[in-house]
């Protein structure tokens, strides 16, 4: 998540149907089905009323808790964009008002005087026993993945991302510049942050097309798998079919063995014998 | 006893069949273990990415395929349950 891009917030109105999904799903809304265009819309706003009524410190602890990085300057819409990827049930380490944000953007009530467990309890209950059990999967598995492939547990102190401050801000005036530099010095170093600037958004956007082609070599990878997967059980099938054929082959053999056998070691009734014999004639 | 010409090709398919899937078996995970298992930066990372890509698989997509396997197992250990009675 670029610091950058994400910070400006789109014009939401004019984004088309998909895209204003997808904003709404980061901005953490869980939408049912597929939501019409206007109810879409009146969701994003309440979401973006509610931010604006949210303590910033408090989307920071949460932030901070989680151990997303970002900026200490990041919007409070970045931030609730961090919260809502978030899906720890753990909530040791994270301050009542951090747990009181984390619980109105999660949708569960969360009154001001209410015990902190009970708004614990609240929140994990929240995505059912299914959600509950593949959370307690994900974190043994992760335990276990852990320990095999990290040298020694991470228990380093947050750190936020550092802030831009690469050369003299857009917002100097030329004048300020021109005093503290004289009138050269004072021009390169504006066409300087200017330039810097231009580089920075283009580097951002190149970083953002990078990742969104990452993003699709990996969907892509991930369809290659599920095929390959597909085709390896397929070939299982045949085989055990194959070999289930063979096993009822060798079976009917067995079966048409084992009757002709008895059959011959059946003994043949004499009467029978002496009737099909043919009787002589008698002098 | 007499010679039986089935019984003959069920042992010979059987032996040829069985050290056929043996070899196949053992020879792949020797190739994986020797492309997976080195301590090589390359090997690193790319068994992470194989357990990464493993434990992203979802399950559910097959359930029906594994169904049929374990179904088609049991029905093949069944009959050949009935060549030992």
């Amino acid at each position: 998540m670029g610091d950058r891009a994400t910070d400006i917030s789109p014009s939401i109105s004019e984004l088309p149907h998909d895209e204003l999904a997808a904003y709404a799903s980061e901005l953490g809304l869980s939408l049912d089905g597929k939501p019409a265009r206007g109810e879409l819309l009146r969701l994003i706003r309440a979401r973006q009323e509610m931010l604006l009524g949210l303590d910033r410190s408090a989307l920071l602890d949460v932030v901070v808790w989680a151990r997303r990085p970002v900026r200490r300057s990041a919007s409070k819409e970045l931030l609730a964009r961090h919260i809502a990827t978030i899906t720890k049930s753990r909530f040791d380490g994270l301050s009542d008002r951090g747990l009181h944000a984390l619980a109105k953007l999660r949708g569960a009530a969360a009154g001001r005087n209410e015990l902190r467990s009970v708004i614990e309890h609240r929140l994990k209950r929240q995505g059912g026993w299914l959600a509950r059990a593949r959370q307690k999967r994900r974190s043994i598995v992760g335990a276990i993945l852990g320990r095999l492939l990290e040298d020694a547990p991470a228990n380093e102190e947050y750190k936020f991302l550092p802030e831009n401050q690469d050369g003299p801000s857009l917002k100097d005036s030329i004048r300020d510049g021109i005093e503290d530099a004289g009138v050269v010095g004072g021009i390169a170093r504006k066409l300087r942050g200017v330039a810097d600037q231009y580089v920075h958004e283009k580097l951002d956007e190149i970083e953002r097309r990078i990742d969104r082609k990452l993003d699709e070599i990996d969907q892509r990878l991930a369809e290659w798998r599920d095929r390959e997967i597909s085709n390896r059980l397929r070939l299982i099938k045949i085989t055990l079919i194959s070999a289930i054929v063979v096993a009822l082959v060798s079976l009917g053999y067995d079966y048409v063995k084992s009757r002709a056998d008895v059959g011959a070691d059946r003994p043949v009734p004499t009467g029978q014998a002496t009737a099909r014999e043919p009787s002589l004639p008698k002098p | 006893m007499r010679f039986d010409p089935f019984e003959f090709y069920r042992f010979v398919l059987a032996v040829a069949v069985g050290a056929y899937a043996t070899f196949n078996v053992i020879s792949a995970i020797w190739h994986w273990r020797g492309f997976v298992g080195g301590s090589a930066r390359s090997a690193v990372m790319f068994r992470r990415y194989v357990i990464l890509h493993l434990l992203r698989v979802r399950i559910h997509r097959f359930t029906p395929d594994l169904i049929a396997i374990v179904t088609l197992a049991l029905v093949l250990g069944l009959l050949i349950a009935r060549h030992w009675r």
